[in-house]
């Protein structure tokens, strides 16, 4: 027997126990034999510049594969030979780039922004004016058009215009007042907020923000820079879980791109236990964030400290789910749903179950009840609790009044949501045509 | 209807439907009169030689040991429409144009393939244009724009298709969409409407299995541009025909140590293939998924092969500039491919196993790599100087 010291070698202002999913394949024996029946270990590894906070996992001696998924998506792959009684062998993973800035580390780390050459590069290629474009029939269909050119970032716009709000627009958070109210959000009253870091040349901004004790509402941020703005859901308690005890902070970052993409806006939960689901729970990832949350289910869900957390594990095993019969989590969706009268995830949530792994003949009517439930508790957090709920709407929709007229207004939302972020963000403003 | 395979199969099976859209009459470029709604789209000429590679490699290639290719239809839309040749039967048949009410009767046909049993497979890919708008996407079909003042009835509501097709008795659905998923303003001032249903979203029928499993695998991330070259295969479509060979290979789930290309792992090697590839043309593209979930998409025929990029650490010369070499650890180092060379790295396509590498600079400097483990997705290398 022996065992691993694995970590993912990155520097975070908080650093996290949840850096990464490491996948381990024991390739071969001792002697090199190869050995294809011993099936993977899975694990949590933290993401760390202190060898002292490795994460250990034993394991039989032989030659092992390592692979780690990061909350970005990038995967690090590795190959060590551990051997019966040696001392245990110490992995430090090395990310292809690091994070643009170190105040960036959080955003980095769940795919908010490109690594620092990455970054670098698309910087310097807006710079420099260019031939024309190399790659004549792109899908786009730029043919005899050149590449932008210009600054990385749109300079001459000044800063955002950040702040915080409990209640977007005048009429409220519930029911069609939410669904309206979020796309007519004024709110100059409304507080403002300085960012913590920045770089104007590289048009990026970032806040950190907390619930300050307020009482639990659903917070936005609003921003508007140039002639773009979005509202941000803030998932606002967040309480640190695993006996950290407080509040984790939360991160909105602003960047404005010189080219069509424009504005764009990031949300990072630092909690050093769950800040990274929101990066693995979207995309390509989430079978790896499946293997997060089973490895965390008690915490997540045996207290419900964190429901917004909770959530996020509930989104994951929903949509990662296999045909079990009757899954084990089908409870703790339930109670999500049923303790928190004010999340419109919960309530999403248990709707989607409903749909998708239905265990009673009253399952339609039960997800029809939840979905209303949920477009009344207002926007969710989260950007798939939008679209689900836009789903489950659309379903009974065709035959159903007052499905229909819930489905367009969550429909208006959901074409202006930000699909590519974990938590909901909509752009408020109208797009314009290209010509 | 344009089914250029078909074969008998008792038990489940594995229905492709194949589309790729690059003539756009009615875009910039088109022969048509151009459509308002054009958002600056004009013609492509990837989608169709994308479209007709991934149907000969389903016809000549692909193998699943429970779910048998069954029927592959292909439509197209081309600059000059010429016929497709099965290459296994070697007939040559015609193929219908992608337009809208093409494209809606091959996928009703396809999915009464798929209710034909619940265990059946489906894959459809589209390869063209396509928009974006939070949560819609819209599909562009060879008639987009034909109406000017309904352009999108020349499209499919790509969000309310996939919802529709819950209703399809099979269980196992995979999407695989090659199109770019820029914001468009034509989508947005549509007010929801982005395109036309195919299948109407309803009630599974519940007695049928659940549940539905349909992974989309798209070609970039929400919001961004799919890129392709002039009269070649798109990127996006390159990458997954060498995800297919190898690269989204896995050996874990069998009890024989065999290996059988899943969807995690396909993922794992689109997202490498294509990050690469579009950044040798100083472009950004990312491929994503939304519905990730495992399922068993090909029984590769032999070993995967799988990409290495191999690179020289820093303060040596580019590796492109030596002379690098490799072979199975302990054999004899053979030069490596000179087409693999590419930027700073070497790339090379090997089958999994134990390699040792050695590179040697005009100047003398020597650098090294040994008993390097090789499996999918995808390794990179570094060589050390000795």
């Amino acid at each position: 027997m022996g065992a691993l010291l694995l970590r993912i070698d990155k520097y975070l202002d908080t650093d996290t126990d949840f850096g990464a999913v490491a996948t381990l394949h024991k390739l071969a024996g001792p002697s090199g034999k190869a050995d294809a029946r011993s099936r993977p270990i899975e694990a949590a590894i933290p993401a760390t510049r202190d060898p002292d906070r490795s994460k250990r996992i034993d394991v039989d001696a032989g030659h092992w594969w390592i692979e780690a998924t990061l909350p970005s998506g990038e995967v690090i792959t590795d190959e060590v030979v551990v051997r019966d009684g040696d001392e245990p062998v110490r992995v430090a993973l090395q990310p292809v780039e690091d994070s643009p800035h170190e105040w960036l580390g959080w955003q980095h780390l769940i795919g908010n922004i490109e690594g620092q050459k990455t970054f670098a590069d698309i910087a310097e290629r807006a710079r420099h004016e260019t031939a024309p474009d190399p790659v004549g029939d792109m899908l786009e269909s730029a043919r005899g058009k050149s590449r932008p050119r210009g600054t990385a970032a749109r300079v001459d716009i000044g800063k955002p215009d950040v702040r915080l709000c409990d209640r977007l627009g005048p009429q409220g958070l519930r029911g069609r007042e939410a669904w309206i109210g979020v796309l007519e959000a004024d709110g100059d009253d409304l507080q403002r907020c300085e960012p913590s870091h920045s770089s104007p040349e590289e048009g990026l901004y970032l806040y950190r923000v907390r619930s300050a004790g307020r009482p639990s509402r659903h917070n936005f941020a609003r921003i508007i820079w140039g002639d773009e703005s979005y509202a941000a859901s803030l998932p606002l308690p967040w309480p640190n879980l695993g006996g950290r005890g407080g509040e984790a902070e939360i991160e909105v970052m602003a960047r404005m791109r010189a080219d069509e993409s424009g504005l764009s806006v990031g949300v990072a939960v630092v909690d050093p236990g769950f800040g990274p689901l929101a990066g693995l729970m979207t995309a390509s990832t989430l079978p790896k964030a499946r293997i997060f949350v089973e490895q965390a289910q008690d915490m997540l869900f045996g207290k419900t400290e964190n429901p917004l957390a909770a959530s996020a594990g509930g989104y994951v095993l929903i949509a990662t789910a296999g045909a079990e019969d009757k899954p084990r989590w089908y409870n703790w969706i339930e109670n999500l749903a049923g303790m928190f009268p004010d999340l419109p995830d919960g309530a999403v949530l248990k709707a989607t179950q409903r749909l998708r792994f239905p265990n009673d003949g009253n399952c339609y009517e039960i997800a029809r009840t939840s979905l209303f439930e949920a477009f009344e508790r207002g926007i969710p957090f989260y950007s798939t609790g939008v679209a689900w709920l836009l789903d489950g709407l659309t379903l009974f929709a065709d035959d159903d009044p007052e499905a229909r007229e819930r489905m367009k207004l969550v429909h208006k939302v959901a074409q202006r949501t930000d699909t590519s972020q974990a938590f909901t963000v909509i752009r408020l403003g109208n797009r314009k045509k290209r010509s | 209807m344009s089914i250029v395979h078909q074969k008998d199969v008792a038990g489940p099976a594995t229905h492709a439907l194949i589309i790729g859209v690059g003539r756009y009459p009615y875009l910039n470029g088109g022969d048509g009169q151009l459509t308002p709604d054009h958002d600056g789209m004009g013609q492509l000429s990837s989608p169709p030689v994308s479209a007709r590679r991934l149907a000969e490699w389903l016809i000549g290639t692909f193998s699943h040991r429970a779910k048998p290719l069954g029927t592959v239809e292909l439509l197209l839309s081309e600059a000059a429409p010429a016929d497709f040749v099965n290459p296994a039967t070697g007939v040559a048949h015609q193929i219908e144009e992608a337009t809208f009410d093409a494209c809606a009767n091959a996928i009703r046909s396809w999915k009464q393939r798929g209710d034909g049993d619940a265990g059946n497979l489906m894959l459809l890919y589209f390869c063209g244009h396509g928009i974006s708008e939070g949560t819609d996407s819209a599909l562009l079909l060879a008639d987009y724009g034909a109406d000017p003042e309904n352009s999108l009835a020349g499209a499919i509501d790509f969000r309310r298709l996939h919802i529709g097709l819950q209703r399809c008795r099979a269980t196992e659905q995979c999407f695989f969409i090659d199109a770019c998923r820029s914001p468009s303003g034509s989508l947005a001032a549509a007010e929801g409407f982005a395109g036309q249903v195919v299948i109407q979203p309803g009630r599974r029928d519940p007695t049928w299995e659940r549940p539905v499993r349909q992974p989309i695998f798209y070609a970039t991330f929400s919001g961004d541009k799919a890129y392709g070259l002039p009269g070649q295969a798109s990127i996006y479509s390159e990458a997954l025909l060498k995800a297919l060979a190898g690269g989204g290979a896995d050996d874990t789930e069998s009890e024989d140590g065999s290996w059988r290309v899943t969807t995690n792992r396909v993922s794992e090697a689109l997202e490498n293939a294509v990050l690469r590839k579009a950044s040798q043309f100083e472009r950004m593209q990312l491929p994503t998924a939304d519905g990730m979930t495992k399922i068993f998409l090909h029984d590769p025929a032999a070993e995967p092969v799988v990409p290495i990029y191999v690179k020289a650490e820093p303060l040596l010369p580019p590796i492109c500039d030596a002379q690098l070499t490799f072979g199975t650890t302990g054999g004899t180092l053979a030069p490596a491919p000179a087409d693999g060379r590419c930027g700073a790295e070497w790339e090379i396509e090997t089958k999994v196993g134990s390699y040792d590498f050695a590179a040697q600079f005009p100047a003398g400097e020597r650098c090294e790599a040994r008993s390097m483990g090789i499996r999918p997705p995808f390794k990179p290398i570094t060589l050390k100087r000795v």
